[in-house]
């Protein structure tokens, strides 16, 4: 039970910072970003193949994280900035556009196969009973210092205070001088580097092919509802919710099964918090 | 064109010509193209009335798809029904889990529908494909043929005329309910749900109407497919095969009918287009969405209608 939980934790902590991922975009600009889970698998993919290559591990991680942040701000550079003013289902659909888009790159650039990465340390701790590899605890480890700076940053750093702004009332932060474009532009490239060092983080724990993005996405996207999409500490928590859910009832319902009754539990989680019960009042435009 | 009955006549017309013109003439490839756009098509209409008119995002359309196919698979292995039954109850439990599922989902707004509909999607294609005792897994299953007291659909022609019945059929249907006050309700939810609800239109059933109402298109052109193809997989369901039919919904116009056949030929030609270099199919499926909602938002046929009304 023990080795589910860390198990459950760690890949819980990946959803989590897929849903920060989100929280982070939806926060500044209202998009929901179905492509989010692409940017993880790019950076396991792209670690992976650098890495059989030849390249060292550290060059190949940077680089990998680098890349896709920069994908993340294209997408905002060639999309998503110039439909800004767009409904937020034509947006969605653009990302889901850019989703297929990178899918479908990265089965041509790569292959249909699975690959992996060799973990940062790979012993297998043991606390008694309970033998856990020791990539999980990098993993939460990682994640709780990413999530630290990314609190420091929202809370210390003029550009975080600015993305808080933009988040909170767009006009005021215009009027207040904040540019918002740029803003917006460092949303997504936050969102991204936070998903591609999810991937690569992922990847020796488990394989990862060119199809795993969505599956990831709508899990981070889980996560993040359980913060209202709102709130990046929801997201982590909700991150680690999921991430045990699956791992439970992997191990005590079935493991054929595990991904529809997360997405069952997703469903339910999706009615108990719709998008009315987190405001007091509904606010929108009839 | 004189007026819009004048011009409902002639295209009435040539396309009936057209019908069996190709009918008499067409080869073994157009027929395969034509059947298969014929089954998106037919699909595509139930999104249309649940996307282009009641306003509902979804992208879990093609776990109806699969259930049709898989109904018509699997159901008469165990219940020993008739291929036509099979195809009834497909589409009937189709119809029991689009009330479930609705009821629970449609009260949601934007991409929060859109996720739960995915998320419906995926937990179908999840069934499917790590079923391996009843519904035979990744590998997928044989379907039984279509027969109705001995007699089935044998040659291509025999399907292009079947499947242009039902898309005929379904369009008459589609059409009709459109020029409806049913019609006119999806749009007015689809432009603001409180109005609607303050003038009196009950917001809830007539979303649930669409829904089920895409259930019962989805299924049925799931179970056409199941048995012109003769061997399903779980990939029916799958999410890039709801994706596919949103392009068509979005590509021919999401309002428009006639659009599905023009989307869903975009989707079928396709990987005949590209040939050996099938490996870029998804690539330019996700071009040209992408394409599509950021030049042509509108699809291709209102646009195409706004051009010719333009100029006469």
């Amino acid at each position: 039970m023990m080795q589910l939980v860390v198990a459950g934790l760690a890949v819980g902590s990946i959803y989590g910072l897929i849903g920060l991922g989100f929280v982070i975009i939806h926060n500044v600009s209202n998009v929901v970003n179905l492509s989010q889970g692409e940017f993880v698998m790019l950076s396991g993919m792209m670690a992976a193949s650098l890495v059989s290559s030849g390249w060292p591990w550290y060059f190949a991680i940077l680089a990998s994280i680098l890349a896709v942040a920069l994908v993340g701000a294209a997408l905002d550079y060639l999309i998503i900035a110039r439909r800004r003013s767009e409904r937020i289902i034509i947006l969605m659909l653009l990302t889901l556009a850019f989703d297929v888009i990178l899918r479908g790159a990265a089965l041509l650039i790569w292959d249909k196969e699975d690959h992996t990465l060799t973990p940062i340390t790979n012993e297998l701790l043991r606390f008694g009973e309970v033998a856990i590899p020791s990539q999980y605890l990098w993993i939460c480890g990682v994640v709780l210092v990413a999530f630290g700076l990314l609190t420091y940053f929202y809370r210390k750093t003029r550009t975080g205070i600015a993305m808080l702004a933009v988040a909170s009332n767009r006009r005021a932060a215009l009027l207040c001088g904040v540019r918002v474009k740029s803003v917006i532009r460092i949303a997504f490239i936050v969102s991204a580097s936070l998903s591609a060092l999810g991937g690569i983080l992922i990847t020796p724990v488990t394989y990862i092919s060119y199809d795993v993005g969505i599956d990831l996405a709508v899990k981070g996207f889980a996560a993040a509802i359980v913060g209202g999409l709102a709130s990046p500490a929801g997201a982590v928590v909700g991150g680690w919710l999921f991430g045990l859910v699956e791992t439970i009832s992997a191990g005590y319902i079935s493991s054929q099964y595990k991904d529809g009754i997360v997405l069952l539990v997703f469903l339910s989680i999706l009615l108990l918090f719709p998008r009315g019960l987190f405001r007091r009042t509904w606010r929108g435009r009839v | 064109m004189r007026s819009v009955k004048t011009r409902k006549i002639v295209f009435s017309a040539c396309a009936l010509l057209y019908i069996f013109t190709t009918a008499k003439y067409g080869n073994a490839l157009y027929f395969n193209i034509a059947n298969l756009i014929g089954i998106y098509g037919i699909a595509s209409i139930g999104l249309v009335l649940l996307t282009g008119y009641a306003g509902q995002i979804s992208l879990g359309h093609a776990g109806f798809f699969g259930i049709g196919a898989y109904g018509v698979a699997i159901l008469p292995q165990y219940i020993n029904s008739s291929p036509l039954l099979s195809v009834l109850l497909a589409m009937i439990i189709a119809i029991i889990l689009s009330i479930l599922v609705g009821r629970t989902i449609l009260g949601l707004q934007g991409h929060f529908l859109a996720m739960a509909t995915l998320a419906f999607g995926s937990i179908v294609h999840i069934v499917f494909s790590r079923n391996i005792s009843i519904f035979g897994g990744p590998d997928g299953v044989l379907v039984p043929e279509l027969l109705f007291l001995n007699f089935g659909p044998k040659e291509q022609v025999h399907w292009y005329l079947l499947i242009v019945l039902i898309f005929a059929i379904g369009y008459w249907f589609a059409k009709n309910l459109i020029n409806s006050r049913y019609g006119r309700a999806w749009l007015s939810i689809r432009e603001s749900e409180v109005t609607s609800q303050v003038s009196g239109v009950n917001v809830g059933q007539l979303k649930l109407l669409a829904f089920m109402l895409s259930a019962v298109y989805g299924s049925i052109a799931g179970s056409i497919y199941a048995f012109y193809a003769g061997f399903i997989t779980p990939e029916e369901a799958s999410l890039m095969h709801s994706f596919e039919f949103l392009i068509i919904v979005l590509v021919g116009g999401a309002r428009s009918l006639i659009g599905t056949v023009v989307g869903a030929a975009l989707i079928v030609v396709l990987p005949h287009l590209l040939n050996e270099a099938v490996d870029y199919e998804m690539l330019l499926t996700g071009l040209i969405l992408l394409f599509i909602v950021m030049f042509l938002p509108r699809g291709v046929i209102p646009t195409v209608r706004r051009k010719i009304l333009r100029i006469e």
